[in-house]
C-alpha cells in the first residue's frame, strides 16, 4: 500500500479534492444517512449534531485512503475503510468517459469523472477532482485507450496526469490534435420544440404529486370565502383563461426541463471520439470512443412523426447502460439530418432505408379477419393431430395416426413412410370427428393413391389457426403492423421547416450523397 | 507457504512455473478456512443476540414460553458454533482453482457444485478487497469482473502477497481489445 504524502508530480497515487468528504457522500456515509434521519426524528438537534460529525469522520477517514494513479496504461484506485479495495481498470477497456458538474461542483471548480467499463460494476467513479486535473485525467485516460500512449511511454502518462492540461504527450512526441467537428448543436428554440414534443412533457406529473404532498402537509387554502358565483360570460371567459394558463403552465413546464436537461447541447466529434457537453445548471459531458458505439437507436414519437422530427439514442455497453441519464442522446434532430449524423457517429452504416407501413389490406385484416377468425372457428376436436404435438392420451405415447394404430404386429411405434397404408381410405378409431369444419388430416380429401407417402410433408398440412401450444407462431391478433415505431419518416428531400442545424464544414459531400442517391433510389424501387 | 506454487513443486520448475506455479487445480491458501469461521463465528454471535433480544422482550411482554429461559439462545449458539466449525472446512475442501492456458476455472460448493470457467480474455478488470478478517490473517480476495452482469467471480483465500502477482498474471492473458 503506498502512501500518498503529497507525491511528486506525476509519480505515484494521488489523492482526491480535499473537499470530496463534504461535497460526495462515499459508501459508508450513504449507508448511514437513513440511521440519522431516523435520528433526527427521534433524538433532536444534539444527536443530529453527533451523526454529522461521525459522518464528516468517516469521509475524511474514507478520502484519506482514497487514491488513484494512471500508470502503464491502468487506473489503478485504492481505498476501503473497513473493507479494503484495489481496482485495475486497464485504460483499453474503458467504453465511456463522464465528467459531471453539478451547480455545487460548478461553484467550486471541482468534477466527477465517472470511468464506465462494459458490465455494472466495472467503472469507477473519481469524486471530487479540481476541474482542471479531471479534464487533464480524462485526456489521458482518452489517449492511452486510443493506444497514442505505448507501453513503454508509462511514466509520460503519468507525467501527463501529473501535469494538468498543459501537455497530454511527452515534448519530444508531439501528438496529432484533431479539431473538433460540430455534428449537432441545439439552440434553445430547438430544445423548446424537443420539451413540447417529448416525453418531458411527463414532467408535470412529478411536480403536482410533489405539490400535492407538500400542500397536504401545510393544508390548502380554502375557497370558501371566494364568491364563486359569477356572472356567465365572465365565468365563461374565466374558465378558458385558467384552461389555457393551465395549458401554457403544462408546456412552460416541459420547456423547462428540457432546457435544464439539454441546455448548450453540443456533439462533436473529435477524432474518433464523440464528445457531448449538455445540461444548463449542471453541466455533463460524456466522452465516447466511435469503437464503442454499440447501437444507435432512432425514435420518433406522434408529434415528432407528423413535424418530421427524430431523437437519437447513441449507446455504449457503459456501466450505467440502464440509466438513461448517462447515455448519449440527441433530444432532438431533423429526420433529413439523421443519414447525416449517422454518417459521423457510425461510419459505415447505410444511411435509413425508407420505411413503410403495412399494406391497407392488413390493416384491415388485422383488424377485421384475425380476431373474428379465432373465435368463430370451432373449438379443436379431440382428435386434433400434428401441431399440438403428441397425443397426450394415447396409452402408448404415440403420435395420433388417421387409421388406427399400425396393425400386423409392427414393433414400430411409426410405420415406415413408403409401405405404410394410404390413409383417409380406412378410418381409425381416433380419426372421426365431431366436427364438420375439422382440419384433422383424416378429413382431407384422400390423396390419389400416387400421392404423397404418409406422413405428409408439412406444406400438405392444413395451416392451423394459432394455437397457444404451437409456441413459435405469433397469435394473428398481434397483427402484422408490429411496432409502429420508426415506420415512416419524410424522405430526405425534404428537410424540416422547423430545424437548421449547421452544414458540415468539411468536405464529405462525395461520401454522403453518394449514399443518399444510393438510399433514394433503393427506397423507390421497393 | 505460497499458494501460487504447491508444496513439494520446487524441484524442476520451469520459469513460467516459478512465476505463476505448476499447472492444475490448486487448493485456496489453509488460513482461509479461519476467515470463513471467523466470518460465520460473527453471524452465530449475532443470531444468539438476536435470541437474547428476542426472549427478552418475550418475557417483557409477559408470554410464557414453553421452553427454559436461554434453551434458545443456547441451541443456536451450538447450532452456529457447529456451523461455523465445520462448514467453512467442507467449502474449503471443496475450493479448487486452476489457471488453464485459455480461462480461469473455479470449482467450489459444498452441497450444489459449481464450476465457471472465465475465459481470460472476457476479464474487464480485476479487484482485490481485503475485509478486516482477511486482514488480520494476511488473505486478500480477488473480484474478476467480466462485462456479464451476473458473473460473479470471487476468488477468496489468496495469500496478500500473491495477490497481485495473481491479478497480474490473468491481466497478462487477458490480451488487448475491449473484451466484451
Amino acid at each position: 500500500m503506498a502512501t500518498p504524502s503529497e507525491p511528486a508530480p506525476g509519480e505515484g497515487p494521488r489523492r482526491l479534492h480535499p473537499l470530496s468528504p463534504v461535497l460526495d457522500l462515499s459508501g459508508l456515509g450513504r449507508a448511514l444517512l437513513a440511521p440519522g434521519a431516523v435520528a433526527l426524528g427521534a433524538g433532536g438537534l444534539r444527536l443530529l449534531a453527533l451523526g454529522v460529525v461521525v459522518v464528516l469522520a468517516l469521509q475524511v477517514l474514507a478520502w484519506s485512503r482514497r487514491t488513484y494513479q494512471l500508470a502503464g496504461g491502468v487506473l489503478r484506485i485504492e481505498g476501503g475503510v473497513v473493507v479494503r479495495s484495489q481496482q485495475l481498470l486497464p485504460c483499453e477497456r474503458i467504453q465511456q468517459v463522464n465528467l459531471v458538474q453539478k451547480l455545487r461542483h460548478r461553484a467550486l471548480g471541482v468534477a466527477v469523472l465517472e470511468v464506465e467499463g462494459a458490465g455494472r460494476e466495472s467503472g469507477a467513479r473519481l469524486a471530487v477532482l479540481e476541474r482542471g486535473r479531471a479534464e487533464a485525467l480524462r485526456a489521458d485516460l482518452l489517449a492511452a485507450k486510443r493506444g497514442t500512449v505505448g507501453p513503454g511511454a508509462g511514466e509520460a502518462t503519468g507525467a501527463g496526469a501529473g501535469a494538468g492540461a498543459g501537455g497530454v504527450g511527452g515534448p519530444e512526441a508531439p501528438e496529432w490534435v484533431p479539431t473538433p467537428w460540430p455534428v449537432v448543436t441545439l439552440g434553445y428554440r430547438q430544445l423548446a420544440l424537443a420539451g413540447v414534443t417529448g416525453v418531458e412533457l411527463l414532467v408535470f406529473l412529478t411536480v403536482i404529486t410533489t405539490a400535492v404532498q407538500f400542500g397536504g402537509d401545510r393544508g390548502w387554502p380554502s375557497l370558501d370565502r371566494f364568491d364563486l358565483r359569477l356572472p356567465g360570460a365572465l365565468g365563461a371567459v374565466l374558465v378558458v383563461a385558467g384552461v389555457l394558463a393551465a395549458v401554457a403552465l403544462w408546456l412552460g413546464m416541459a420547456v423547462a426541463a428540457s432546457i435544464l436537461s439539454d441546455g448548450g447541447f453540443r456533439l462533436t466529434l473529435v477524432g474518433d471520439e464523440l464528445h457531448v457537453q449538455r445540461g444548463l445548471l449542471d453541466r455533463k459531458e460524456a466522452s465516447v470512443p466511435l469503437a464503442r458505439v454499440q447501437a444507435v437507436r432512432i425514435d420518433a414519437s406522434a408529434p415528432r412523426r407528423a413535424l418530421g422530427l427524430v431523437s437519437l439514442r447513441i449507446d455504449s455497453a457503459g456501466a450505467g447502460s440502464g440509466e438513461d441519464d448517462r447515455r448519449v442522446r440527441v433530444p432532438i434532430l431533423a429526420a433529413g439530418e439523421v443519414d447525416r449524423v449517422l454518417a459521423l457517429v457510425a461510419p459505415g452504416s447505410a444511411p435509413l432505408p425508407t420505411l413503410r407501413s403495412p399494406p391497407p389490406v392488413a390493416r384491415r385484416r388485422s383488424v377485421v379477419r384475425h380476431p373474428c377468425r379465432w373465435p368463430c372457428s370451432p373449438p379443436p376436436p379431440p382428435c386434433w393431430p400434428g401441431r399440438w404435438g403428441r397425443w397426450p392420451w394415447s396409452p402408448s405415447g404415440r403420435r395420433w395416426r388417421p387409421g388406427g394404430r399400425p396393425t400386423g404386429g409392427s414393433a414400430t411405434p411409426w410405420p415406415a413412410t413408403t409401405s405404410s397404408p394410404a390413409p383417409g381410405g380406412s378410418t381409425g378409431a381416433w380419426s372421426r370427428c365431431p366436427w364438420p369444419g375439422c382440419r384433422a388430416p383424416g378429413h382431407a380429401p384422400p390423396p390419389s393413391s400416387a400421392g404423397p407417402a404418409w406422413p405428409p410433408s408439412r406444406s400438405t398440412w392444413p395451416a392451423p389457426a394459432w394455437s397457444p401450444r404451437s409456441g413459435t407462431r405469433r397469435p394473428p391478433w398481434s397483427g402484422s403492423c408490429g411496432r409502429r415505431r420508426c415506420t415512416r419518416r419524410r424522405p430526405a428531400t425534404a428537410p424540416s421547416p422547423f430545424l437548421v442545424t449547421p452544414a458540415p464544414q468539411r468536405s464529405r459531400s462525395d461520401h454522403k450523397s453518394g449514399r443518399g442517391r444510393a438510399g433514394r433510389a433503393g427506397g423507390g424501387r421497393a | 507457504m505460497d499458494p501460487l506454487v504447491r508444496p513439494g513443486a520446487g524441484g524442476g520448475a520451469t520459469a513460467s512455473e516459478a512465476k505463476e506455479g505448476p499447472p492444475g487445480p490448486r487448493p485456496l491458501h489453509p488460513r482461509q478456512v479461519w476467515a470463513w469461521r471467523c466470518g460465520w463465528g460473527a453471524m452465530a454471535v449475532a443470531g444468539v443476540v438476536v435470541a437474547v433480544a428476542g426472549e427478552v422482550v418475550l418475557a417483557g411482554a409477559g408470554v410464557d414460553v414453553p421452553w427454559p429461559s436461554g434453551a434458545a439462545a443456547a441451541a443456536v449458539a451450538l447450532a452456529g458454533a457447529g456451523l461455523a466449525w465445520r462448514l467453512p472446512r467442507l467449502a474449503y475442501d471443496a475450493w479448487r482453482y486452476e489457471l488453464t492456458p485459455t480461462t480461469l476455472e473455479l470449482q467450489r460448493g459444498v452441497v450444489v457444485r459449481h464450476h465457471s470457467a472465465i475465459p481470460y480474455f472476457r476479464v474487464q478488470h480485476i479487484d482485490i478487497t481485503r475485509s478486516p478478517f482477511e486482514r488480520a490473517l494476511g488473505l486478500s480476495q480477488l473480484v474478476v469482473r467480466t462485462a456479464a452482469a451476473t458473473t460473479d467471480a470471487r476468488l477468496p483465500g489468496i495469500a496478500a502477497s500473491d495477490a497481485e502477482r495473481l491479478r497480474d498474471v490473468i491481466l497478462a492473458r487477458t490480451g488487448r481489445g475491449d473484451a466484451v
